[in-house]
């Protein structure tokens, strides 16, 4: 009896000796920020940490895409008729602050951002041979994210004369704490633009040049230069955007970049020859398979795609007969995007009969961001509305694209009109993102309704970061 | 916190010195005061200690104690409760007298047992006569209605879903509003550990109801408090039965029937689709002109049926592709639902010696639910027995091997799921023309074809056991330690085949493994001493240390040769392969103290220190104290003449108690590892919160225990406010941060309310009726937010408001002249819009009841006994989802409802609920008001018949009793509520904490409740 009692109240005693060391568990999925930034190998994971959302549905294999696309579209190339509220509000053009996924890509655009800043802020641990590299990559990527978020939340540049409208806020010291939260103000578009370039400049000279495909897909010099060409069109700033593009267009040996049919970019775990940038993605780690990413939304395949992306027949219609980039291909016994090998096929998925476009049929190949076609498409429009030459006549680089696509060549330089140009472009871009931003350089009204400089085309600012600014400070785009 | 450690450990050892004692034996007879028959198993006990004996088939008991012993307590249920002085006596007959009410019964609270008429606090108990046969996968639903204060929702007619409990109102925003669950003194897991892919399943459905002796629900402060910590959302004590002394009892009962879904809604059929597309296409060119659907390839002068064609695959009859009539008319919603079968067999065996006890059961049940491919399977064992080694030391366990199946379909937003199917128009065939291939080329998914290839299976082993052992220090003094586990092991796989839009084109597979393992230690001394007869002291003074494990391993899997191949083992890619791990920790010391002065005058206190992994390092302990009077005004003298007042007690408490249901490392700055397709790097996920600690809630409550004209009138009426501080908020910052929100202390919030009950035993002659009507009401108000809004979806946490206000345009009917939908432009409800994104967002709705009760009736009548039992819930709103697709007008190709059709705006001057339908063109159908509805109803939960044959048609078969009955569940139900089912509560796959608090009222083509019909028998030998 004794010993029993004996027994019972030693292990009572043992318990409540070493009270507090009961109560001490680490995290197994996560570890401490302090314990993160000690070495270069927390920077560089950090900064893998910051590509990784690149590869969400809020950038570009998601909404950068769609959100362009979609509210971009009159109903002549494409029309929305999936399920989705919000999506289906931008092909109305009817957007709503509380919508979900307007309020993600704010979020995930400043999480990484504020992550890039944290990275920035630590390079003293970096050695001093990779400092130029991790330093180059995460300016890098603030700089395309400022870019995103000023061309989707914000009218474009140009709209005032000063650009002194609303841009987005801007963060120039990483958040560590509750305490480090502050209430930023939107910047004007015009600081917002500087901070770009200055971020882009800064990556171009710290990196090295280089195709990213050989380079992990990573940034480097020659993609800084590539997002460089596309502000600077987006600035209307002729020259530089031009300049940029040849750098790019050098740097990739010119047209032998380009492979050799239209479709071949497409759909691969890989970057091709003409990719300058792409986002990464596999069966692990993608945007969504069912109910996310760019995919999900075309396709109409057996077990993928919801089909809500549909193709109008009068934008078929449009491709000269000869043209790879317009060739509708039926084939019911289709299984996977593989066994399309046309532009355009009539899905046999979900809302089967309908037209689809075969640019986007799976959720694990990488994304494409930017292609060579697009530096030469840039720089032609740039050399021609500038009356210029950098780098090769508008005619020639338009020449290039059409030839690989088997459309009829342009004579001469004569022949190049601005509607020339655009025509091309959509041709050659369409459904990767570009309607929209095009549409509000060219000044082109979407339909009677929505001018280019429409309040309709700007997202909203996202309702919660109203909800909880506590400075007052942040302010509604108008028209909402 | 030091010093309370060396306390305890000093109480430990000076329990050691005493252990010496003389016993004695005490005997007698138990009679029945009706018939003076023996009564067998009556419980015995010494009072304050667990030891005791009961009474054989001829109502004699022995009983072993110690010299000194002062007090036994005899009960029975049914019977009153005596306590008999032992005065030196060795043999003590005591008469049983009937308790029309059982006011004195005993009642199970934290580490202990308290008679109800002794009570502070406010206890709903729930006995096992109420529980058994109950058919539901749990036992929750069987409470539902019973317990004031209670409130039971059920997620979906699926089987073994979710089930919300909310005990006095929710307390949290962001933590969990669910009770803590303490089986047989063990905490058990009762957090969803299924996949984030689907639903949160209901893991007290592994716990067999038919086990079940009684369910305690300790609701103030002053009963909960200690449990400290976590004891602000309610304790739910569940006590599983044990073995009485005497001759063994077989008890088998066997169940079968059927169900069907409670209600359908009714969607068009062939006919009256084509009518609403015409009348919706006509009005659209009556808007925009004859060229209004050339995008959709309809000419100017093409008819209506030509946009048709371009929509739709196989809608024509081939042979009459003309008349329009005559093509497929699928009615979809009947497809999603089938009729369920049922079956259950429960045997279960009990008795013992004086020394030893014990109970064993065996059980099977088995349903097929109403939603296709939807069932769900449990086998449990269960083995409880109790040792008493000397008159000191007793020593007993509990065992329950469980394994539970669920066969799962979808959540409740996916195309898979199988009630989404009602949203194919009735002009898709379910089979491609002239086969019997299911038609693939349906406007969405063909709900069909997940239903015969996916799969999704959970397969859960469970052991719900403990150990302990008992040990008489000296008189009144005695130490109970016990170790309790609850290991879990689940196993889920899931295949999607290749036909299916989640499978194609060659199946996809899942493969999931969690173990959980939640152990507890509990050592405490309970101390019960009579002193001068008028002072009753029972102390109660302990630790407990709990420790949570999780493990969880999952792997996904792609292109598969066939779907007969179902195993990662033959997939061709691995899509995925992970595996996590978390633990927490609590180590809490307690301490009660229950005082009884003069029979009638009752004090308790009780504290408990809680300490917990989760909380921040700058807070690790917390101190929830509680104190609570009680004065039992029919024993003055005052009112010991008034013959109408049998029993009268009032009764005051005040206590704090905490909520720690957040994350493990919430309080942590955390970085977490990111796949970026073949790298790994990390990204942040949280902000550090050092000084993080549990929510209090402080609750008042003041109640009346009454009985009157010999307690055949009972009841219990209670006020109480439970205001709630430091809540644990999901804070948000500004995105611009970085960060979208941080766990911080921040807050408050209050729920006030009543609660009524009043018990009858309204005849007791021949035909014996009893009756129970309870009551209550909840007021909840978020009174401090620190001036933020937290939003979920639609719902939203704002000052000023209860929890989860649904917060959305208010929709103002329809334009009579031209059958515009109207929208109010802003909160003063004055001027309206027909555009729907003029209308300012506004609260329109609150998801949370006014009141909730039940009404239970019990007749008996020779052998016939009749139950039946009403349950109601009011004032609360349900925001319809589904709803934007299945009344919008034919914005898009979903079939509609016929209480749509019927109520929408056709012509000028039309009073109409509904708009104006236009096809395939909005007219304000999206999110708004016109989604939410009343969800108040009546329902009548339960049924039974039985009738018990006569003792002596069976004398000669050694079988004591036979039982046959029959028994429907949710019969009828009164609701104007317009969709399947007022009792649903969808939170969506994957739900975090904060949004199934949030999420409330929510359907989204959320199944309803079965309708059952069952028959059993129950066979005593």
């Amino acid at each position: 009896m004794r010993r029993i009692l004996f027994a019972i109240s030693s292990c009572a005693l043992l318990l409540v000796v070493s009270c507090d060391s009961y109560l001490d568990f680490e995290p197994q999925q996560s570890q401490d920020y302090d314990k993160i930034f000690i070495d270069e190998e927390g920077v560089r994971s950090a900064l893998d940490g910051a590509y990784s959302f690149l590869g969400s549905r809020d950038f570009y294999a998601g909404t950068s895409i769609f959100y362009s696309d979609v509210l971009g579209e009159n109903g002549s190339r494409l029309t929305w008729t999936g399920t989705f509220i919000g999506y289906k509000n931008m092909f109305a053009k009817t957007l709503d602050p509380n919508e979900g996924t307007i309020s993600s890509k704010w979020i995930t655009a400043y999480r990484t951002i504020n992550l890039c800043n944290n990275i920035l802020s630590n390079l003293n641990l970096v050695s001093e041979g990779n400092r130029p590299n991790i330093e180059g990559e995460a300016r890098f990527l603030r700089g395309i994210l400022y870019f995103e978020l000023v061309r989707f939340y914000s009218q474009p540049y140009g709209y005032t004369a000063d650009n002194s409208h609303a841009g987005v806020p801007m963060l120039s010291s990483p958040v560590v704490k509750y305490e480090d939260i502050v209430f930023p103000a939107r910047e004007s578009v015009d600081d917002v633009y500087d901070q770009i370039i200055a971020d882009l400049v800064a990556a171009k000279n710290l990196l090295e040049e280089g195709r990213a495909g050989s380079n992990r897909g990573l940034a480097t010099s020659t993609v800084a230069s590539a997002f460089l060409s596309r502000v600077y069109l987006s600035m209307k700033d002729w020259g530089q955007a031009a300049a940029e593009a040849t750098t790019v267009i050098n740097q990739f040996e010119g047209a032998s970049a380009l492979n050799v049919t239209p479709r071949a970019a497409y759909n691969n775990t890989g970057y091709t020859t003409e990719d300058v940038f792409m986002v990464r993605q596999n069966l692990t780690s993608h945007a969504g398979a069912s109910n996310d990413g760019v995919g999900t939304f075309f396709a109409s395949l057996p077990g993928f795609g919801r089909g809500d992306v549909q193709i109008s027949a009068n934008f078929l219609a449009s491709f000269e007969a000869t043209d790879l980039r317009g060739v509708l291909q039926d084939n019911p016994q289709a299984k996977t995007i593989g066994d399309i090998t046309a532009m355009f096929y009539v899905g046999n998925g979900t809302r089967a009969g309908r037209i689809r476009s075969s640019k986007w049929g799976r959720f694990d190949a990488f994304i494409n961001v930017i292609r060579i076609p697009e530096m030469y498409l840039s720089r032609a429009e740039a050399n021609f509305m500038n009356g210029t030459s950098i780098g090769d006549e508008p005619y020639n680089d338009l020449n290039v694209i059409r030839a690989r696509a088997k459309a009829s060549l342009l004579a001469s330089g004569a022949d190049v009109t601005l509607d020339v140009i655009k025509s091309d472009r959509i041709k050659e871009l369409c459904f990767e993102g570009h309607l929209l931003h095009d549409l509000k350089r060219w000044g082109d009204d979407i339909n009677a309704s929505h001018a280019w400089n429409s309040d309709a085309l700007v997202l909203p600012i996202p309702q919660r970061e109203l909800d909880v600014d506590k400075s007052g400070l942040l302010k509604q785009n108008q028209g909402y | 916190m030091k010093r309370l450690c060396v306390f305890l450990a000093g109480l430990v050892l000076v329990g050691i010195s005493f252990a010496q004692a003389q016993t004695v034996r005490i005997t007698g007879t138990v009679t029945s005061s009706e018939d003076g028959a023996p009564v067998p198993g009556v419980s015995v006990i010494v009072k304050g200690t667990t030891l005791g004996s009961s009474t054989d088939i001829d109502g004699k008991y022995t009983l072993n104690v110690s010299v000194g012993t002062e007090t036994l307590v005899f009960s029975f249920v049914g019977l009153k409760t005596q306590e008999i002085a032992v005065s030196g006596r060795q043999i003590i007959d005591v008469i049983m007298e009937p308790d029309s009410k059982e006011l004195d019964e005993v009642v199970v609270v934290g580490y202990g047992t308290r008679l109800k008429s002794e009570l502070t606090g406010s206890v709903s108990q729930v006995k096992s006569e109420d529980i058994a046969n109950v058919t539901q996968p749990s036992f929750e639903s069987a409470i539902q209605g019973k317990t004031a204060g209670v409130y039971v929702q059920g997620g979906s007619g699926k089987l073994g879903q979710g089930i919300k409990i909310r005990v006095r109102g929710a307390a949290s925003v962001s933590a969990s509003n669910q009770p803590l669950y303490i089986v047989d003194n063990i905490p058990v897991n009762t957090d969803n550990i299924g996949s984030s892919g689907n639903e949160p399943t209901n893991p007290m459905a592994d716990l067999n109801p038919a086990d079940i002796e009684s369910i305690q629900v300790l609701k103030d402060a002053s009963a909960a408090a200690i449990y400290g910590a976590r004891a602000a959302n309610g304790v739910v004590l569940i006590t599983t039965k044990r073995g009485k002394e005497g001759k063994t009892n077989f008890n088998f009962t066997s169940q079968v029937g059927f169900s069907e879904p409670a209600n359908k809604v009714g969607f068009l059929n062939r006919n009256q689709y084509l009518q609403l597309v015409e009348e919706g296409f006509n009005n659209v060119r009556a808007m925009y002109g004859d060229n209004a659907y050339s995008w959709l390839g309809v000419g100017a002068t093409d008819s209506w049926d030509v946009g048709l064609d371009n929509l739709f695959n196989y809608w024509r009859d081939p042979n009459n592709p003309n008349d329009l009539t005559k093509g497929p008319d699928t009615n979809w919603e009947d497809q999603a639902f089938r009729r369920g079968t049922l079956q259950q067999y429960d045997l279960s065996a009990s008795g013992g010696n004086n020394k030893t006890t014990f109970y064993a059961s065996l059980s099977w049940a088995n349903q097929e639910g109403i939603i296709i491919n939807n069932d769900f399977d449990r086998i449990s064992a269960r083995l409880n027995i109790d040792q008493r080694s000397s008159d000191r030391v007793s020593f007993g366990f509990n065992l329950n091997p469980v394994r539970s199946r669920s066969f799962r379909v979808a959540n409740d937003n996916a195309f898979a799921s199988p009630l989404q199917m009602v949203a194919l128009p009735p002009l898709d065939p379910i089979y491609l023309p002239g086969s019997d291939v299911l038609n693939t080329r349906t406007s969405y998914e063909n709900g069909l074809i997940p239903a015969k290839y996916n799969s999704f299976n959970t397969t859960t082993y469970r052991n719900i056991g403990n150990v302990y052992a008992s040990f008489v220090l000296l008189e009144g003094l005695s130490f109970r330690s016990e170790v309790g586990a609850d290991l879990t092991n689940q196993h889920e796989e899931g295949y999607q085949g290749r036909l299916t839009n989640d499978g194609g084109p060659a199946g996809s597979a899942s493969d999931r493994n969690v173990t959980l393992l939640n152990y507890t230690l509990n050592n405490f001394f309970s101390y019960d001493r009579v002193f001068a007869e008028r002072f009753d002291v029972n102390l109660v003074g302990g630790m407990s240390y709990q420790q949570s494990d999780y493990n969880e391993s999952s792997a996904y899997g792609l292109n598969f040769p066939s779907d007969h191949f179902r195993k990662i083992n033959s997939a061709a890619e691995i899509e995925g392969a992970y595996s996590s791990a978390t633990n927490y920790s609590f180590l809490s010391y307690f301490f009660r103290s229950n005082i009884k002065l003069y029979d009638k005058y009752l004090f308790t206190l009780s504290a408990r220190a809680d300490g917990s992994s989760r909380f921040g390092k700058n807070n690790r302990y917390g101190f929830f104290p509680a104190a609570s009077a009680a004065w039992i005004l029919s024993k003055e003298e005052f009112l010991s003449n008034v013959e109408a007042i049998s029993f009268l007690k009032l009764r005051a408490s005040w206590g704090v108690t905490g909520n720690a249901e957040i994350g493990n490392f919430d309080s942590r700055g955390l970085y977490s590892a990111s796949n970026y397709a073949g790298y790994s790097g990390v990204i942040p996920v949280s902000l550090p919160s050092e000084d993080l600690k549990w929510e209090t809630t402080k609750q008042v409550d003041v109640g009346i225990d009454f009985g009157f004209f010999n307690n055949r009138i009972t009841g219990e009426i209670d006020y109480y406010v439970k205001n709630t501080s430091d809540l644990l908020l999901n804070v948000s910052v500004p995105g611009t941060s970085g960060y979208s929100f941080i766990t911080k202390n921040v807050g408050k919030l209050s729920n006030k309310g009543w609660e009524f009950v009043i018990n009858g035993a309204i005849l007791t002659g021949r035909l014996k009726w009893n009756a129970s009507f309870n009551i209550s009401s909840n007021e909840n108000e978020i009174t401090d937010l620190d001036g933020q809004i937290i939003r979920s979806g639609i719902w939203r946490a704002m000052e000023g408001q209860p929890l989860g206000v649904f917060f959305m345009p208010k929709y103002a009917g329809v334009d009579p002249q031209n059958g515009d939908a109207l929208f109010y432009k802003d909160e003063s409800r004055t001027e309206t819009t027909n555009s729907l994104s003029e209308a300012e967002h506004q609260v329109v709705g609150n998801p949370n009841p006014k009141f909730i009760g039940g009404l239970s009736n019990n007749l008996s009548y020779k052998g016939f006994d009749f139950s039946f039992m009403l349950q109601f819930v009011t004032g609360n709103d349900i925001y319809n989802g589904g709803r934007q697709w299945q009344a919008d007008g034919l914005s898009w190709l979903d079939n509609q409802t016929e209480e749509y059709f019927e109520n929408r705006w056709q012509k000028p001057g039309d009073d109409a609920k509904y708009p104006q339908a236009r096809w395939l063109e909005g007219n304000g159908y999206g999110v708004s008001s016109m989604l939410v509805f009343d969800g108040s109803y009546l329902r009548l939960k339960d049924v039974t018949l039985g009738y018990t044959l006569p003792k002596r048609l069976l004398e000669n078969y050694g079988i004591a009793t036979v039982r046959i009955f029959a028994k429907g569940l949710n019969i009828w139900t009164l609701t104007n509520y317009p969709g399947w089912d007022p009792e649903a509560n969808f939170v969506g796959a994957g739900p975090t904490v904060q949004s199934q608090n949030m999420q409330q009222g929510y359907d989204f083509y959320t199944a309803p409740q079965p309708r059952s019909i069952t028959f059993g028998v129950q066979l005593g030998f």
